[in-house]
């Protein structure tokens, strides 16, 4: 009966051992790095923002440091309701 | 009309990328002759790119032109200028600069200097200028004052700038030239002209042949300073504590034996200078402002202020008296001392 | 052998009663499957910036106007340089192209490429870079979201920019940039300072904002309050902020997550509940058996706890082993779309595997303790009643 078991336990092994192998074979990539050593910028691609404004094109980029202020530039706090 | 509209569009394209200071090359005069003419006589910049604030003086009958009345004061201190040209912002005609008016500190960008300088050929011109961009008006002799005065100041400036630009200009002339053996130069201008013309570097931009010829001008690169790094496992022989985890307080000193000491400030290398004078060779400290190497010998020191290293009460060293007493007056220091003036006493309050 | 046998009898149990232990497994690998996907991507996600933001100026200053930041003048980092304490003042010049045909965004960032740190990081990043043939035409360099986009309109070597003059600019790719940089160079275009300069309308004399930086962090606060005194309409960014920013975007995102873990520790108490009554009923009785039979207290106990700790803790491992492979060999799927934005270029990036084992421990204390519990009191408590009142 225990043979059931061995075989589950060993492929469960199995799976953890090839996670940590994973884990520390795949060396750090310098990549992100790099970029933003070259860029400069703090800011995540604008495809990571959570801070998304419904009408982009008025989206005042500088306010990506203070997110909790609303961007002047959408108005519709003003014209809510 | 569209032909018009078109050029007028066109204009006031180029007029919108183009920095005040500069007019279109037609309109430009050039007083100077030779291969060298576009180009500023002190500093190499472009003439035409900075043609309102242009100045010219004759001397023993050879007219130089320059970009900045900053660059011929610098080139020409302690002489009268009798016979120096300036150019009129409103016509962009050279007029003679004793009877030009001077608009000083406006809000328009100045050449070479933070304190902008224009000249007016009337006074109407300068009044209505001041009105809009803000400003002073004085006379040439004021003006050549005030710009004697800010000399000093603005070649600091200049001179980090020319650091910058040399670091630039260095790789610029590797990796974007194939002329390899160039003469060596004294004169920006002369430089820029021989880059340009033999360089074979492809289409260089006036910037980038400004930054080549301040590289083959200074050529000597200041040398890179770095910080102390102290091994991992150094600790401190006064106070016992690990000196790598403070890198901002790093002081080393090297025995004749060659031996290494590292502190974890400057009061526990003072107390182990004062304990074994004789044997030491090479004493180093940390620069508070940019944490480089720098001779201690050489170093200011401000002891009392609210500034604490990892051992409390700290002196802390500087590459130059002007920094070690600015930061005596923002940090509430007691006192800018050199190193010869640090005593026995005055480490031992510090403990 | 006595090892061996008690082993056996475990296992026959655990065969016997499959069916009821099976759907704690299946509840319980979801419900780490869950938790520690979300852990692990967030966590990887913030390891990544967290590297990046150790390259970051220390100062950023922008000039305001009416609450809106506009382009700052260059003479302003001339100012700066001055200052005791800052070793590096860099214009910067950055900012949006909007990309009319798609409706989205580039930010087109102009580098000098003549500045020595950033040509090392360039070559790092794009290898055998002919500086002198990029900087020849006008080039960029682009990252794989404006690939993908540019692709879909044809665009396979070039784009044309209309700058702000209504004049036009042909620009070649010259290559992309690796997906390992992807969280920040999706959308990003680089090029020379002085194109960026032209395609943006930005003037020679103006930058986008100034980058400062500061050896020294003890001077910091200092430097902070002399450049808030040299203009009025200055607007000094710290790192600090940078980083508080940071923190805060995980926060909201972690936040919407609140939600998720209260139905998943509802879940997971009627587990336990579940887990307890079973074994304060069914499994009565044949405690009651074995203790007839002759076992100890002790040993009944161990038999029971060891049973339901291979449950747990087999499904515990695979909920983790299946979370890792989700989210860094699947790069996360659906859950990723809850922490990118999707307003703008789809993402797709790689994250680089990195666990955080003090949450992932934590994470298996809180599941396993509780667990284990759940069957050692009951279990406990009808080992040591009589046997027959047990079994009836």
């Amino acid at each position: 009966m225990s043979k059931i078991f061995a075989t589950l336990f060993s492929v469960l092994a199995l799976a953890f051992g090839l996670t940590c192998i994973s884990l520390l074979t795949v060396n750090k990539s310098t990549a992100l790095q790099s970029f933003a050593q070259l860029s400069t910028l703090p800011g995540l691609a604008l495809s990571v923002r959570y801070f998304e404004p419904r009408n982009r094109f008025y989206a005042d980029e500088n306010e990506r440091f203070f997110i909790d202020m609303r961007p002047i530039s959408t108005m519709d706090f003003i014209y809510a309701k | 009309m569209l032909k018009l509209l078109l050029s007028l569009a066109l204009l006031s394209t180029l007029s919108f990328a183009q920095m005040f200071q500069t007019v279109p090359a037609q309109k430009a005069q050039l007083l100077q002759k030779g291969d060298a003419k576009m180009y500023c006589h002190a500093c190499g910049m472009n003439l035409v790119k900075f043609y309102k604030t242009s100045h010219a003086y004759t001397k023993n009958g050879v007219t130089h032109q320059y970009c900045s009345l900053h660059c011929l004061v610098n080139e020409n201190l302690h002489s009268d200028l009798i016979d120096a040209k300036v150019v009129d912002v409103s016509s962009l005609k050279f007029i003679n600069a004793h009877d030009a008016y001077y608009v000083i500190g406006s809000s328009k960008p100045g050449t070479m200097t933070m304190n902008s300088k224009y000249a007016f050929a009337s006074q109407k011109d300068a009044k209505a200028f001041v009105k809009a961009n803000g400003g002073k008006i004085y006379n040439f002799h004021e003006a050549v004052k005030i710009a004697t005065n800010d000399c000093a100041k603005n070649n600091k400036m200049i001179d980090k700038k020319r650091t910058m630009a040399s670091k630039k200009g260095a790789m610029m002339l590797h990796k974007l030239c194939e002329n390899k053996n160039i003469p060596e130069f004294h004169s920006f201008a002369k430089a820029k002209t021989y880059i340009l013309a033999h360089g074979n570097c492809g289409t260089l931009k006036d910037k980038q042949a400004q930054a080549i010829a301040i590289y083959l001008v200074k050529k000597a690169l200041p040398s890179q300073v770095n910080p102390i790094v102290a091994p991992k496992d150094a600790k401190c022989p006064v106070c016992g504590m690990f000196v790598s985890k403070y890198p901002k307080w790093i002081a080393k000193i090297t025995t004749k034996e060659h031996k290494e000491h590292y502190f974890d400030g400057n009061g526990d290398l003072m107390q182990f200078y004062f304990k074994s004078k004789e044997n030491l060779d090479k004493i180093f400290v940390t620069d508070y402002y940019n944490i480089t190497a720098i001779p201690a010998k050489e170093a200011w020191y401000v002891i009392g202020s609210n500034i604490y290293g990892p051992m409390g009460d700290e002196i802390i060293s500087f590459a130059s008296k002007a920094d070690a007493q600015r930061f005596n007056a923002d940090h509430f220091g007691k006192k800018v001392l050199s190193f010869d003036e640090i005593t026995e006493d005055i480490v031992e309050t510090l403990r | 052998m006595q090892n061996k046998l008690f082993y056996n009898f475990l296992f026959l149990l655990l065969l016997k009663h499959r069916i009821k232990h099976i759907s704690i497994f299946i509840i319980s690998t979801l419900i780490v499957f869950i938790l520690s996907s979300v852990v692990l991507l967030s966590n990887a996600l913030q390891e990544e910036i967290n590297t990046t933001l150790d390259s970051q100026a220390d100062f950023v200053i922008q000039k305001m106007r009416a609450g809106k930041s506009v382009n700052t003048p260059l003479s302003w980092s001339d100012e700066f340089r001055e200052i005791e304490g800052i070793s590096q003042a860099q214009p910067r010049v950055y900012g949006q192209y909007f990309f009319k045909p798609n409706a989205e965004h580039f930010t087109i960032v102009g580098i000098d490429f003549f500045d020595e740190q950033k040509s090392k990081n360039l070559q790092k990043l794009i290898t055998n870079l002919d500086m002198k043939k990029f900087l020849e035409k006008p080039n960029m360099l682009i990252g794989h979201g404006v690939k993908a986009l540019l692709d879909k309109y044809y665009f396979f070597d070039y784009y044309v920019f209309k700058t702000p003059h209504q004049k036009k600019r042909k620009v070649n790719i010259y290559q992309i940039f690796p997906k390992e940089s992807s969280l920040l160079s999706n959308d990003m275009i680089i090029m020379d300072i002085d194109l960026a300069r032209e395609i943006l309308g930005i003037s020679e004399e103006q930058s986008t904002d100034i980058a400062l930086y500061n050896p020294n962090e003890l001077e910091a606060e200092n430097i902070y309050v002399k450049l808030v005194l040299k203009h009025a309409d200055i607007r000094v960014i710290q790192k600090s902020d940078i980083a508080k920013a940071y923190k805060r975007l995980f926060n909201y995102k972690g936040g919407l997550f609140l939600i998720l873990y209260m139905i998943v520790l509802l879940t997971f108490m009627m587990i336990l509940y579940q887990r307890y009554s079973m074994v304060q009923s069914s499994d009565k009785k044949e405690i009651g058996i074995l203790r007839a039979l002759g076992w100890s207290i002790k040993d009944v106990i161990i038999l029971k706890v060891t049973e339901s700790f291979m449950v747990a803790f087999g499904a515990f491992l695979l909920g983790f082993i299946l979370a890792f492979f989700f989210v860094f060999v699947l790069d996360a799927p659906l859950l990723s779309n809850i922490f990118y934005g999707y307003a703008n270029l789809p993402m797709d990036i790689s994250l680089h595997r990195s666990i955080d084992f003090s949450l992932v421990s934590l994470l298996f204390l809180f599941y396993i303790l509780p667990f284990m519990t759940a069957v050692l009191i009951p279990s406990w408590k009808a080992s040591v009643i009589d046997p027959l009142e047990a079994m009836r």
